[in-house]
């Protein structure tokens, strides 16, 4: 890619972030500003919290819908430089698919099990009757997460559309893989910090509030987008990001029925360092995958030298 | 294939209901966050709850909103099949598809694509009209029954796409004109059944439904709904990829025979 591609790109992705910021912050700050909360008296999403979520999420496609016509990019469905709507499941592809929706299941358990590894005694059997009225739902729940996943996508799709389906192909072209998936998940963990700063994510019980939870935001994005980066290259689609996206923001694990959060104390009592605990597994699998990615495609490219 | 689906868009009006379905969504989103709902539970005698539907206006008003919204949305297959089939017609289906640069099996994953697509749209309108009213709703029996409408939201679109399924070889293979008397054919049918039972069928099993009875079941059956909402689609979406594999196999068996 010569100096004028780079700046086009570069100006084409400015353009995009600048909309989806402006749209998405304006709408969260419409609620933080007058002091409305987000959270509930339990310290759950409250209802307008929720609203504000599922409408932000959107944000992203309708930032790249205005982009794109203000760049005269287009609105092609599937090929080079298109919204990746499409679905190919033929060259093996469908294992992308199944891998999106089954690996946040087992990173979340996994990052659960090690909850429970390092503090034992927060293991409850019968902590689950305050989630669920009989024990059968705790296990069919991560089922549920799953179907509910993929059948309610439209947010994980919303965010997608714009990050895995237009920023990162244009990071990518500008910058390289390596730098592109950092800088990308950095982006990505800024958008999120009102949520963050309202509670959203960690609640404001932390050490460090908001700060930490900034940094969380950004490592977590960073480390989760490298897996959705390597699903949406792979299949040339935003679908398996998107479902994977949708299934992770549903937490599905069967072992957090059974963890009672009065149990946890010392240092893993605070919300940063469990998230960090809960996130370690993913923050594994995610390197490895991405190191692993880049070695083959050096290897491909010596090859082809 | 991205052409076929715009022009499948096209033909059912898909702009004009995109800006319409965008104002109503904005119309709902002002109204919601103008006029808030307000908490009608009560303790009973032995300190149950008991929630209240009178009194709550506001919420009376605007549950109906995402509910109408659910039905529409079950009822997007009826609608829509035939236009989308009939607009090939105008063209000779035989003819048309010959002309395009893919064969008939594209053209037949282009209506079910279609559809699926409609049906997951629908959905997740149905599902962000719920978070909408739910934003200011109150603690009483209409956000109850819309709650209750949420959690039926993935079992009505696989009832949706289920009926898709069974539409679509019927009007893919015997074109819309035949397809339509089949289907009126059945539904009269069905309809004669009704009238015959509501003449001479025991009609005390009216007198035991209750709306809010339902509610209180799906509360205390939640594993069962649970597993509902778990196979249903996955159910619907087999039974959905069934039916446009037989389609083809009937497209492909017809044009053999026309070629002989």
């Amino acid at each position: 890619m010569n100096n004028t591609q780079r700046k086009e790109e570069t100006k084409k992705l400015l353009i995009y972030l600048g909309i989806t910021f402006a749209i998405s912050w304006a709408m969260f700050f419409s609620l933080i500003i007058p002091g409305n909360s987000f959270l509930d008296e339990n310290g759950n999403l409250s209802g307008i919290g929720n609203l504000i979520c599922t409408l932000g999420m959107l944000c992203p496609a309708t930032g790249v819908i205005f982009t794109r016509y203000i760049t005269k990019e287009g609105y092609l469905l599937t090929g080079e430089g298109s919204m990746m709507l499409g679905i190919d499941l033929k060259n093996r592809k469908y294992i992308f698919y199944i891998i999106a929706i089954l690996l946040p299941w087992i990173y979340t358990e996994l990052g659960n099990l090690l909850k429970i590894v390092i503090q034992p005694d927060c293991f409850d059997k019968e902590f689950f009757n305050t989630a669920v009225t009989d024990v059968r739902n705790a296990y069919m729940f991560p089922l549920m997460a799953i179907v509910s996943g993929v059948f309610f996508s439209i947010g994980g799709l919303g965010e997608e559309l714009g990050w895995r389906g237009y920023m990162m192909p244009k990071l990518i072209k500008i910058c390289g893989k390596g730098k592109a998936v950092v800088l990308g998940g950095v982006i990505w963990g800024i958008w999120h910090w009102p949520l963050t700063y309202v509670g959203h994510n960690f609640g404001t019980e932390y050490k460090g509030y908001p700060y930490t939870g900034f940094a969380a935001m950004c490592i977590l994005c960073v480390f989760l987008g490298i897996l959705l980066t390597l699903l949406t290259v792979k299949t040339g689609s935003v679908w398996p990001a998107a479902i994977m996206h949708a299934v992770n923001n549903a937490s599905p694990s069967i072992l957090q029925f059974f963890i009672n959060p009065d149990k946890i104390s010392g240092i893993m009592s605070d919300t940063f360092v469990s998230f960090i605990i809960h996130f370690i597994p993913m923050f594994i699998i995610s390197l490895s995958v991405f190191v692993f990615w880049l070695i083959r495609e050096k290897r491909g490219l010596s090859v082809k030298k | 294939m991205g052409g076929m689906l715009y022009k499948d868009f096209l033909a059912v009006k898909g702009k004009k209901i995109l800006i319409l379905v965008l104002a109503f969504t904005l119309l709902f989103i002002a109204l919601r966050l103008a006029l808030p709902g307000a908490d009608m539970v009560q303790s009973g005698e032995t300190g149950e709850e008991i929630r209240f539907a009178d009194g709550n206006m506001i919420d009376a008003f605007l549950w109906t909103m995402p509910a109408l919204f659910t039905v529409a949305g079950i009822g997007l297959p009826f609608v829509w099949i035939k236009g989308l089939v009939a607009q090939d017609e105008k063209n000779k289906i035989m003819a048309y598809t010959k002309s395009l640069p893919f064969g008939k099996n594209t053209y037949i994953a282009s209506k079910y694509i279609f559809l699926a697509v409609a049906v997951y749209a629908a959905m997740s309108m149905e599902l962000i009209w719920c978070e909408i009213y739910f934003s200011r709703s109150g603690d009483n029996s209409f956000t109850d029954i819309v709650k209750t409408l949420q959690s039926f939201l993935i079992i009505f679109s696989s009832a949706s796409l289920f009926i898709a399924g069974i539409e679509l070889p019927f009007f893919l293979t015997l074109g819309s004109k035949k397809a339509t008397g089949v289907k009126s054919a059945i539904l009269e049918i069905l309809f004669l059944f009704v009238i015959g039972w509501l003449f001479f069928g025991n009609l005390d099993v009216f007198g035991n439904i209750d709306l809010f009875n339902f509610i209180e079941w799906t509360k205390t059956h939640e594993f069962e709904l649970n597993m509902m909402i778990v196979f249903c689609p996955v159910i619907a979406s087999a039974l959905y990829f069934l039916s446009y594999k037989l389609t083809c196999a009937v497209c492909r068996n017809r044009e053999a025979d026309i070629d002989e």
